[in-house]
């Protein structure tokens, strides 16, 4: 079963797949979702007690398959070059689940109002807002390290992926603090320390103590599916799961800063010669 | 009867040159190119983080530029840090080439076909394309401009085009939207890198500027900075501590 599966359980499980509607703002939720939740994290946990009880990890390295922290070893990893962006919010068909994303769109058109949106102060959305926008994004391998470049800010990621544990003090940023692994084909993504001015969505802020975890898979050549679990005892009243699928771009990164005065009618930065 | 096999090796020797020709042109430069990850693995390891010591000038080491004289009215408060013109006043980034000079971190990232510089300051992330490829006939303008390089031995040449008029050479002297530059950057041991630039700008400047950095190699991590952050502290730095408890 492909790691990506996990997502479509939680939607058999009858979970609704977030994408992206307000939980923050809810104040309770339906003792069916809770079953269906609670039996969601028992499936999770079952999952991730086989997977860690496996006998790999008897190997001296904490997850088996390569990790990326040669070149030669990058060379063994699924090619995610290129540009990858998230549809248009009004093509939603992309997401993986419509009736799931619903809440979602309904969400940004009344938080995109919102006059203290990051943007508006010229600054990024942080995450995990950030994976979340209609830009371009690029995967750079590296030894020990996936860099993720959006275009939105321009907001650069660091993954790494050297084995090291997230640090003790860490300072908080926008990006926050990100360790990954590759599971297989999946590369698992663990972000903390992700400071309070982060965003959601346009608007709609983090609390400082946001905890992340992606899941990051190639579906097919041109599809790439993210799926998230945020949890933020300061701002969410439980975790929040939701997934998107980057489709590959035929768009060129291009660069992007919020505070350029230089911008046409559809806010696209003036890029012609004078 | 000598004449003939003269003339048979004259046209060995042409055929043999225009071959030589041919593949100069196919493969363009000798030596990796970092095409591959395989062929990365063969040039100079760049990573960590780099930084240019405070000390050294924003303008560089060598002779000051030659301002023409519409450009040259911002030179002089630049020179006294006192101009109030600068990119970051306005929350933008300085933009190629000054972008190199500013005292922050900096990363190069190998991946096939492209050294990606990472600039603290915007942040600005520079697309330094290895793959062969041409400029372009109508490139986009930008604050980082069109990089297209190749590997000569261990130096990596940029050429950079299609920058911005916004875009500064320092402290508020802006770019006319011609500049041309061209970077030699290599190591010059383990710590130090050296940063080789030579501007050409026809409108900006009276004739081409070369000058040098020397970059460090920092024990700093890199860090995250914007400029429009309201989160600093008295020293304009950002403020990372992490908030009070809410509970």
């Amino acid at each position: 079963m492909p790691m990506w599966a996990g997502a479509f359980n939680h939607d058999i499980l009858g979970i609704e797949n977030g994408c992206g509607h307000s939980p923050a703002l809810r104040a309770a939720t339906t003792s069916r979702v809770m079953i269906a939740r609670a039996l969601g994290i028992a499936v999770t946990g079952l999952a991730t007690f086989l997977a860690t009880s496996t006998p790999s990890m008897a190997a001296p390295k904490r997850w088996a398959g390569p990790q990326g922290t040669t070149y030669a070893s990058i060379e063994q990893l699924p090619d995610w070059s290129g540009t990858w962006a998230m549809p248009d919010r009004e093509r939603s068909e992309f997401l993986i689940s419509p009736a799931a994303a619903a809440p979602y769109l309904a969400g940004y058109a009344e938080h995109a109002k919102a006059p203290k949106a990051n943007p508006a102060l010229c600054l990024p959305t942080g995450m995990p807002g950030i994976m979340a926008v209609p830009l371009g994004f690029e995967f750079l391998f590296t030894p020990g390290r996936v860099t993720i470049l959006s275009e939105e800010g321009p907001t650069i990621r660091r993954v790494f992926t050297d084995g090291r544990a997230h640090s003790a003090d860490p300072d908080l940023t926008y990006a926050g603090e990100s360790i990954g692994h590759w599971e297989g084909r999946t590369l698992v993504i663990d972000t903390t320390a992700i400071r309070a001015k982060s965003e959601y969505f346009r608007g709609v802020k983090t609390s400082g103590q946001a905890h992340v975890v992606e899941r990051i898979s190639r579906v097919d050549h041109d599809h790439m599916l993210v799926d998230t679990v945020v949890d933020d005892p300061g701002a969410l009243a439980e975790p929040w799961h939701y997934s998107f699928v980057y489709i590959r771009s035929d768009t060129e990164f291009i660069e992007s800063y919020y505070c350029d005065d230089n911008r046409d009618a559809n806010g696209e930065p003036d890029l012609q010669p004078p | 009867m000598n004449r003939l096999p003269l003339s048979i090796f004259c046209a060995l020797l042409l055929t043999t040159a225009v071959r030589v020709n041919a593949a100069q042109v196919s493969s363009k430069w000798p030596g990796p190119q970092g095409d591959t990850y395989r062929s990365i693995a063969k040039l100079p390891d760049w990573s960590g983080t780099w930084a240019k010591p405070d000390h050294v000038s924003p303008k560089g080491e060598g002779r000051p530029p030659e301002f023409s004289p519409p450009f040259r009215a911002d030179y002089a408060p630049a020179l006294r840090t006192q101009t109030t013109k600068a990119n970051a006043e306005m929350c933008l980034p300085g933009g190629m080439p000054g972008i190199m000079g500013v005292p922050l971190g900096y990363e190069f990232l190998f991946t096939p076909g492209r050294v990606t510089i990472l600039v603290e300051e915007g942040p600005t992330i520079r697309h330094v394309f290895t793959d062969g490829r041409a400029h372009s006939a109508d490139p986009d303008l930008t604050f980082a401009g069109e990089s297209i390089g190749h590997w000569e031995g261990q130096t990596l040449v940029v050429d950079t085009t299609a920058i911005r008029p916004k875009a500064q050479f320092f402290m508020g002297t802006k770019t006319s939207g011609q500049t041309h530059v061209i970077e030699r950057i290599h190591l010059l041991d383990h710590e130090h890198m050296q940063v080789d630039t030579t501007v050409e700008d026809p409108v900006a400047l009276t004739m081409p500027w070369h000058y040098t950095w020397t970059y460090v190699r920092s024990r700093v991590p890199f860090q995250e900075s914007y400029y429009c952050d309201d989160d600093r502290d008295s020293n304009g730095e950002p403020n990372l501590e992490p908030p009070a408890p809410t509970h």
